[in-house]
């Protein structure tokens, strides 16, 4: 090959040695006036091509989206059917999100990294570390006690394109998963959990209507999770619930994301446990603000509901979220 | 307890996404003015002729200060490139031109151009158009109808990237006495 190629084999070689029955008559002026034209072309235009060596954050401001506290690209409650990261179709990226939520009462972290490929593949790792302060002193676990849980997340996009299918309604679907495992099995099988780990599956659609600067996201989850797998799986059963989340959202600049989310969450826990609050759903409105193609900040007003005891919780939600 | 609370939490909380949710749903057309696709009025918005003409100047200049956007344009006749666009944009925003230039899929078959360069185009469109102060719901209006082209545009696995050199060696065709203009 390499000898081919320096002495000016190429194309037109290897065609000569495989079509020995051409005469050495008008075809081959023909051919080589094409060769000799090709070359001589001032724009050599066919050469311009795509850099050989990888790239990175190819992908359109803000449109891997944030990160929602199970560490999969999307809101901050539920996921979108994004692709994190900055990486094209040709192109891989990675985020890593730090996020905090005070309540009242209560303090979660959440933090975590995700790596996209090819804008196709989303893989995410996350911790939610939800700190009960002197909730915890009250009820006899000790002030500060803290339930970890570890997600692992697979993301895979199916259909459409968010962005650029603009003249149909086919939104970009995605279908993922969550592996959980928190660490405090005792406590939560104790509460009335049965397990302290669980899969959730779930779809997601996420549609720009970019004549409008709005985005739409919706999804699906299957799960067992109690506030999210941090209280454990399963209770007064041990099914799958069908949950529904979504976001809303108006894009008020290139840089500049308003919106509201929904987080339906199946209530088991306390069906099983009649000393425990009932579980609410989870929503929010937030903003968030992506000044380059590296940075995102988020800051929100959830309403986590009733967690564990009676009373509502009303939470700030900060995050920052940095990759390629 | 829990279950006849259950189902009126849910649904006043339904209520209280729906609201925002319809809220939001209503007020972006009247932010962007209320209709989407070409209009005259959108077409004014752009500056007409003369605004497309300093947009598409300004495009221009971006993409040949952007070093993924460059090789594509360096060697290329810009100002029928220019003409064609401004046409082009007059033709989708709903101004008084049809845009007869070549078709978008042939006009870039043969470039291998990738998303990362098709988004770094959208990426100079968007600038040109604030360095001439087009309100981004009407950037956004106009970016959702030029939005379909990037399939005609964009190969994911473009052909061979770059084409082997091509030199002959001297004795390797012989060309007859015949031909014209032989030294």
């Amino acid at each position: 090959m390499v000898a081919q190629a320096q002495d000016g084999g190429g194309i037109v070689g290897s065609l000569w040695g495989r079509l020995p029955g051409i005469g050495r008559g008008g075809r081959v002026v023909v051919c080589l006036g094409v060769v000799l034209g090709t070359i001589g072309a001032p724009a050599a235009a066919a050469t311009v091509s795509r850099p050989e060596d990888p790239t990175f954050s190819g992908k359109l401001l803000a449109t891997g989206g944030v990160t929602q506290v199970e560490g999969a690209a999307g809101g901050g409650l539920t996921p979108w059917a994004v692709i994190g990261g900055g990486g094209t179709r040709e192109e891989v990226g990675a985020t890593a999100f730090f996020t905090a939520i005070r309540t009242h009462d209560y303090g979660m972290n959440a933090y975590g990294a995700l790596l996209g490929l090819w804008d196709r593949v989303e893989v995410s790792v996350a911790q939610n570390r939800f700190d009960t302060q002197a909730i915890g002193g009250a009820l006899g676990l000790g002030d500060g006690y803290a339930l970890t849980d570890t997600i692992a997340g697979l993301k895979v996009r199916v259909a459409g394109d968010a962005v650029y299918d603009q003249d149909s309604w086919m939104p970009q679907v995605a279908v993922g998963a969550q592996y959980k495992s928190n660490n405090r099995a005792s406590l939560v099988k104790a509460l009335g959990a049965r397990s302290d780990d669980g899969v959730d599956v779930y779809a997601s659609a996420t549609k720009i209507l970019l004549a409008q600067s709005l985005l739409l996201s919706g999804t699906l989850r299957l799960t067992k999770a109690n506030q999210t797998g941090l209280l454990g799986f399963g209770g007064a059963d041990d099914d799958y619930h069908a949950e529904w989340g979504g976001s809303a959202a108006l894009l008020l600049d290139r840089t500049l994301v308003a919106g509201i989310e929904y987080r339906m969450k199946p209530n088991t826990l306390a069906r099983a446990n009649p000393g425990l609050a009932p579980e609410d759903d989870w929503y929010d409105a937030f903003v968030a603000w992506l000044p380059g193609k590296n940075l995102a900040f988020t800051l929100a007003y959830v309403n986590l509901g009733r967690v564990v005891t009676p009373t509502r919780q009303n939470a700030i939600y900060l995050s920052l979220q940095a990759g390629f | 307890m829990a279950p006849h609370i259950q189902a009126p939490r849910r649904s006043l909380n339904a209520l209280l996404l729906a609201v925002p949710l319809l809220v939001a749903a209503l007020a972006s057309p009247l932010l962007t003015g209320c209709a989407s696709g070409p209009s005259p009025e959108l077409y004014q918005t752009f500056g007409g002729q003369p605004g497309l003409t300093a947009l598409v100047d300004d495009f221009m200049d971006g993409m040949m200060r952007n070093p993924d956007l460059r090789p594509y344009f360096v060697n290329a006749n810009r100002a029928h490139i220019k003409k064609e666009l401004v046409s082009q944009f007059c033709a989708a925003l709903g101004g008084p031109c049809a845009y007869k230039g070549m078709d978008m899929k042939m006009a870039h078959a043969r470039y291998g151009i990738g998303d990362r360069e098709f988004n770094a185009l959208v990426e100079e469109l968007q600038q040109a158009m604030d360095r001439r102060h087009i309100p981004y719901a009407a950037q956004n209006r106009f970016l959702a109808m030029m939005a379909p082209f990037r399939d005609d545009m964009v190969h994911p696995a473009p052909p061979p990237r770059a084409r082997p050199p091509l030199t002959l060696s001297p004795d390797a065709v012989a060309v007859p006495e015949t031909v014209p203009g032989k030294p």
